[in-house]
């Protein structure tokens, strides 16, 4: 019987497992990619090309990266769009969108996180089809193919560059829109570890904790299956073994490496097997509050796990052999409450605040209830193990905040 | 009028469904069974439909109800050769059709069961959604007795006298083109 799963029942009756986005890794891959683009045949053909990104990402000098990387090739930069805020939105979409139209772009290279990569999905598919973002809102809504995207991640939390949704603020409604589809995987993904290797520290932590919430509730899941869960544990122990090394030591290459591409098979596994609570309650107070996604997660990781143990102890009995608990002899709720204190540890190394109102959330009954009513709505609770009515769910937000 | 959730309900979904232009070119990837199992009705029964697509068109449909808790429905297994399976009391499919509530709070509440292979489900959101709109368009009443479905409809009051395995398994043909509506499915 194996260590970390126990042999385990197999329980599910079917599952569906897709991804295909093309993975592209190496050290400096980036300055090959008008020869790793032009060997793909569908898209050797697309050349008029614009770069999506953030000003972020290019003061610190990357798109240099990628501007070399398709030089003396058929591709022409026919637009650099680097308006994309921390935290994008409708307006955004929508300028992209029709800069797109207007240049007559038949690729998007998008280079940053995940607000850069959500953002350049949806672009690309008001770009193809028109209309609003609101008109394709929720599951497979999104009509055919889009315009192919390049994914370059900056960051190593989203897991957008191989993911099937894009999430987008509606900041007039103080709401988040998800979209997925198969039609918005990236075409490629492009992951070069000197992209991330200048990632300021706070974000390494926040979008690395993001990823390892993708991780953990991919794993807890009630979508979960065997290949969803190979990768989705892997996932957690890299991040696990690599997150605060990444922080606090950007010259360690390895564990930034390690971190990229740990966030990416995060992200692999969520999309078929979809998160659940956390990111619910995150999208929650990203969409009210402005929050940082990854650190908006963070805070609420470990009391959803607390919420969820009792429904999904077994799961969290082996996150916890991954998180490097040795005791034998535990029940599997004891060895999930260590999973939890191992993860309580790990962001307290990082620095990441306890509660949402040590971030000035307010935290009086009537935000709570807002709160609630909001994330109890939100799709991402249809896949988490325990479900719940108002009044069992208000004390987990009450907590959290 | 209609009364929601029975046998007359069923009948005027499918035939709305199977008459509908627009649905029958959106909905082409609509296939297979779809079973709906709504719990403690007004009239104190248990109630399980069975809508069957094929290409968009509703091609047989099931009716069943029985004094509720009807064991045997509550506790049949359920079976990967059908596309899915909700499952909820009454009042929360009412809230679903009256919309009282959105899918996504069906989802997250323990009172709402789904099953089936949900990714598959997805793809199938923008049918299942406007399966849902034209089944939400038929005026109905929720307040109703046990001998008022019986006036209603009467094939809709016939007491089941099949097996739940019959029920489900093999749902009788449709005639003509009538049609059928699931509501939760979509709405879920």
């Amino acid at each position: 019987m194996g260590f970390i799963n126990r042999n385990e029942v197999f329980d599910r009756g079917e599952f569906t497992f897709f991804v295909p986005t093309q993975i592209k890794y190496g050290m400096g891959k980036v300055s090959a990619l008008a020869l790793e683009v032009q060997v793909e045949d569908d898209l050797s053909t697309c050349t008029n090309v614009m770069i999506m990104t953030d000003k972020g990402v290019l003061g610190a000098g990357l798109i240099e990266k990628v501007k070399n990387g398709l030089n003396d090739s058929a591709y022409e930069i026919k637009s650099i769009f680097d308006e994309i805020p921390a935290d994008s939105d409708l307006k955004i979409v929508e300028k992209c969108a029709q800069e797109i139209k207007n240049l007559e772009i038949n690729l998007i290279i998008a280079v940053g996180g995940g607000s850069v990569m959500d953002t350049a999905k949806l672009a690309s598919l008001l770009g193809t089809y028109g209309g609003e973002v609101r008109d394709y809102e929720g599951g497979f809504m999104v009509p055919g193919k889009c315009i192919p995207i390049i994914a370059i991640p900056t960051t190593v939390g989203t897991g957008s560059e191989v993911s099937v949704g894009a999430v987008v603020k509606d900041h007039e409604n103080k709401t988040k829109l998800t979209i997925a589809s198969p039609h918005l995987y990236p075409r490629m993904a492009m992951l070069d570890p000197e992209m991330v290797a200048t990632l300021p520290a706070k974000l390494v932590a926040y979008t690395g904790m993001d990823a390892l919430t993708h991780a953990i509730e991919a794993y807890v899941s009630t979508e979960n299956q065997p290949i969803s869960e190979a990768l989705a544990l892997k996932a957690a122990e890299m991040i696990y073994d690599n997150l605060e090394t990444a922080v606090k030591d950007p010259s360690n290459v390895d564990a930034r490496a390690k971190m990229q591409i740990a966030a990416m098979i995060a992200g692999m596994a969520f999309s078929n097997a979809p998160v659940g609570a956390t990111h619910a309650i995150s999208h929650t107070i990203g969409g009210l509050y402005g929050l940082h996604h990854g650190l908006s997660n963070a805070i609420a990781l470990p009391y959803v796990m607390e919420f969820n143990l009792e429904h999904s102890p077994s799961r969290y009995a082996a996150l916890a052999r991954a998180f490097d608990v040795s005791e034998t002899g535990l029940s599997d709720i004891e060895l999930g409450k260590r999973a939890i204190e191992q993860i309580r540890k790990l962001k307290a190394s990082l620095d990441i605040p306890e509660k949402y109102r040590d971030l000035a959330v307010p935290a009086d009954e009537e935000t709570v209830a807002k709160v609630t009513e909001i994330a109890l709505m939100d799709i991402c609770m249809a896949f988490n193990p325990r479900k719940a009515e108002f009044d069992e769910f208000q004390p987990l937000i009450q907590q959290v905040i | 009028m209609i009364k929601y959730y029975t046998k007359a309900w069923q009948d005027e979904c499918i035939k709305r469904i199977n008459e509908d232009p627009v649905f029958e070119q959106e909905a082409k990837k609509l296939n297979g069974t779809f079973i709906f199992r709504v719990y403690d009705g007004p009239d104190g029964k248990d109630r399980v439909m069975t809508w069957t697509f094929k290409q968009g068109k509703i091609t047989a449909s099931d009716y069943k109800s029985q004094a509720a808790p009807w064991d045997e429905l509550r506790n049949t297994a359920f079976n990967t050769s059908w596309a899915m399976r909700g499952s909820c009391p009454f009042t929360m499919m009412a809230a679903l059709n009256k919309g009282e509530m959105t899918p996504m709070r069906a989802l997250s509440s323990p009172h709402y069961k789904l099953e089936g292979n949900k990714m598959t489900l997805m793809q199938l959101m923008r049918p299942m959604s406007m399966w849902n709109e034209i089944c939400a368009k038929v005026a109905v009443t929720y307040e109703f007795t046990s001998e008022d479905e019986g006036e209603l409809s009467s094939e809709a009051s016939a007491e089941s006298t099949q097996t739940i395995a019959n029920v489900t398994e093999t749902p009788s043909e449709t005639p003509s083109a009538e049609a059928t509506e699931g509501t939760e499915a979509a709405q879920a």
